[in-house]
């Protein structure tokens, strides 16, 4: 049984902008997937698809698998928890959390009772009285979640729920999201735009661009084995680098260089032979500063430090001023203008087609 | 700050302030001594104490028209408002064809004025030629050959001759004021709904409360305050009604008072009469029901809430 499909499912919107494009996902029971992407790329309009706030163009969504295209909302079993919390102003933050108990007919006691138990797993017990217009950001954060777990639904729907807390409060809450999530185990989409909550938080990743699905897996798959350029400059922080070039694989022997420059020579694994127009694609943090003599070493100038603590990002600049970010244990000494030496871990870089698409060159096994 | 900048928001007050001043307070002032006296012409008068207030209470004519005036109070409240809200409503829809035309069409009364909707409601209630009658008495002819209704409506004559200004005075009134003022309250409301979240809507909807619930539990709770307004604004605009009765109906009240508002018997009473302390009187009546209806918004709005 899967919890959620969605079966080539499209968004036409009047005017033919279509928001989401064939999108196939195969949800498990229990599973904390996290729609991630840039902005407008479609994510919220799939969690709305799901949620029955939006009709589906073309295609097939199931829940529990039963087809639930042409059924409401409140049939669907789902709870949603909104950006903006959504929380009903004029009730006090019980009444926010009964309301759905209440209009399903739930006797007074079995009511009293969810609004108990869910108010006690989320520290609620002193702001029951309120209204939504006397709490934090933080707290009205907890009654929208607190409402959506008293219905104790098949399926969370989550669009964005932490971007309007300060960076603080977002990451804590991250946390608690997550123990909550393995307490209840119930199946949740969650929805943000920021690939650092997606990595942290989901179980698998479902990473979106331009309406359609880049890439799924789990949140290391796709940080080591990004399926393409998009995927790869999305996922990871600092972005990827990216140099344009030539590939040469012949006999395991991988050569990379650019405007007659070798920028990288090694022996990379499962790259099949190939000579041709490619990217390559080096994170910040596979980057390591060399002395000269090291095989594969390229010059380099400093242009910029930026020290974080223990580490430091450089932004340096080769022969031809292509622009390079690493990401380095932190030393003295390291000045703008400096001459120094890099190098790439040859068990890192990643090579891309030098298509639009970008597709991802060196296979996984 | 400079002694100059200091002075600068009077001065930019002082054209209201001076005209406010001679022509609303310096009156306002004068005509407290003014419900106390007899006048005879302009420059003579006696001082008659309480009499006038007591007069009014005592005067058949001024319970006729404070009826007619709560009579149309209520019917603009129970009456327009609704409707504005439905109109709003509807017309906050997303897929509604023609919403900007709409808008205009239910607003358009207000930009041709009142004085133009009065005589155009006018000839519209007119017996036998009315186009009011004429509809009515063509909707009846269409149904009179239906069994047991069609034995029960008046004959055609009858209904041309129904006499809306006349007798049925205060329908008539409603009526206009529901064409003239229901799309200028529908902005308002429009307004308001435009700054419910739409998510609120959403969340009620998973929640599971259909379409009636929704209205009543989250977009009516979250239009309060602008909706207390536009009562208050309904309630103060139709207790001070008399332009439109006075255009529409013959001799500005119809036939024994049937369209008799207070603010008519206030300005029959002084500048026909001449009895200016008994209008005054009268005024002083009619601010102390304003008062009564601001008060009661004071005390609802009380309890808003904030989104
Ligand atoms: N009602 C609509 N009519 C037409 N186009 C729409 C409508 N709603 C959304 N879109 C378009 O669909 C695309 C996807 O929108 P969506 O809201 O799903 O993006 P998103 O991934 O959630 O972005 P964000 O991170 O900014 O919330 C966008 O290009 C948006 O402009
Ligand atoms: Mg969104």
């Amino acid at each position: 049984m899967t919890a959620v499909e969605l079966n080539n499912v499209w968004k036409i919107y009047a005017g033919d902008v279509a928001a989401v494009k064939d999108v196939n996902l195969s949800i498990q029971p229990g599973e904390f997937v996290v729609l991630v992407g840039p902005s407008g790329c479609g994510k919220s309009t799939t969690l709305r698809m799901i949620a029955g706030l939006e009709s589906i163009s073309k295609g097939e969504i199931s829940i529990g698998n039963r087809v639930v295209n042409d059924v409401a909302p409140k049939d669907r079993d789902i709870a949603m928890v909104f950006q903006n919390y959504a929380l009903y102003p004029h009730m006090t933050v019980e009444k926010n959390i009964a309301f759905s108990l209440k209009i399903s007919g739930m006797p007074k006691d079995d009511i009293n009772k969810r609004v108990q138990n869910v108010s006690e797993v989320l520290g609620l017990h002193e702001l029951l009285k309120r209204k939504p217009g006397a709490l934090s950001g933080g707290q009205r954060q907890r009654v929208a979640l607190g409402r959506a777990i008293a219905r104790d639904p098949k399926v969370f729907l989550f669009d964005e729920p932490l971007s309007n807390l300060d960076a603080k409060l977002r990451i804590a809450m991250r946390t608690e999201m997550k123990s909550l999530h393995q307490r209840l185990a119930t199946t949740t989409v969650y929805v943000t735009h920021d690939q650092e909550e997606a990595m942290t938080l989901g179980s698998r990743l479902v990473v979106m661009n331009a309406g359609q699905i880049q890439q799924v897996g789990t949140p290391i798959d796709i940080y080591n084995y990004p399926n393409n350029r998009f995927v790869a400059g999305f996922v990871g922080s600092p972005a990827m680098n990216f140099i344009e070039g030539k590939l040469r694989v012949k006999a395991g022997e991988t050569h990379f260089s650019r405007n007659g420059l070798d920028i990288f020579t090694g022996s990379v694994s499962y790259l099949p032979d190939t000579e041709s127009d490619a990217v390559i694609g080096v994170r910040p943090q596979s980057i390591m500063l060399v002395q000269k003599e090291t095989p594969g070493a390229i010059a380099a100038t400093v242009d910029q430090v930026e020290p974080l603590g223990d580490q430091m990002d450089i932004k340096v600049r080769i022969h031809d001023d292509t622009v390079i970010i690493a990401r380095v244990p932190l030393q003295s000494g390291v000045d703008t203008g400096l001459q120094i030496h890099i190098a790439f871990d040859a068990e890192k870089v990643h090579f891309f087609e030098n298509s639009k698409v970008g597709a991802r060159l060196n296979r996984r096994s | 700050m400079t002694k100059d900048t200091k002075a600068a928001p009077y001065l930019f007050l002082a054209p209201f302030l001076i005209l406010f001043l001679v022509f609303t307070l310096v009156p306002l002032f004068q005509s407290v001594p003014l419900a106390t006296q007899h006048t005879f012409g302009p420059d003579a008068s006696i001082d008659v104490g309480m009499e006038k207030f007591s007069r009014a209470f005592g005067d058949p004519r001024f319970w006729t028209a404070l009826r007619n005036t709560l009579v149309f109070t209520t019917g603009s409240v129970l009456i327009q408002l609704p409707v504005a809200l439905a109109l709003a409503l509807v017309l906050n829809r997303k897929h509604v064809l023609g919403r900007g035309i709409f808008r205009l069409l239910f607003f358009s009364p207000q930009l041709v004025g009142l004085v133009f909707v009065a005589v155009l409601a006018m000839v519209m209630f007119q017996k036998q030629k009315g186009l009011v009658n004429s509809i009515l008495a063509g909707g009846a002819d269409l149904i009179r050959g239906l069994p047991i209704i069609g034995g029960w409506l008046p004959s055609k004559s009858d209904i041309l001759g129904i006499p809306w200004l006349e007798t049925l005075a205060m329908p008539a009134l409603i009526i206009t004021a529901l064409w003239m003022y229901a799309g200028f309250n529908m902005i308002y409301f429009l307004a308001a709904l435009q700054n419910v979240p739409k998510e609120l809507e959403e969340a009620a909807m998973i929640d599971g409360a259909g379409p009636i619930r929704r209205f009543f539990a989250v977009t009516l709770p979250s239009i309060k305050p602008v909706a207390i307004f536009v009562v208050l604004l309904s309630v103060i605009g139709s207790i001070q009604v008399f332009e439109l009765a006075y255009i529409m109906l013959p001799e500005g009240m119809g036939l024994q008072d049937s369209g008799l508002t207070l603010v008519t018997y206030l300005f029959k009473n002084g500048f026909e009469i001449g009895d200016l302390g008994y209008a005054t009187a009268i005024g002083w009546l009619i601010a102390a029901l304003l008062s009564i209806a601001a008060i009661t918004q004071r005390v609802l709005n009380r309890s808003e809430v904030r989104l």
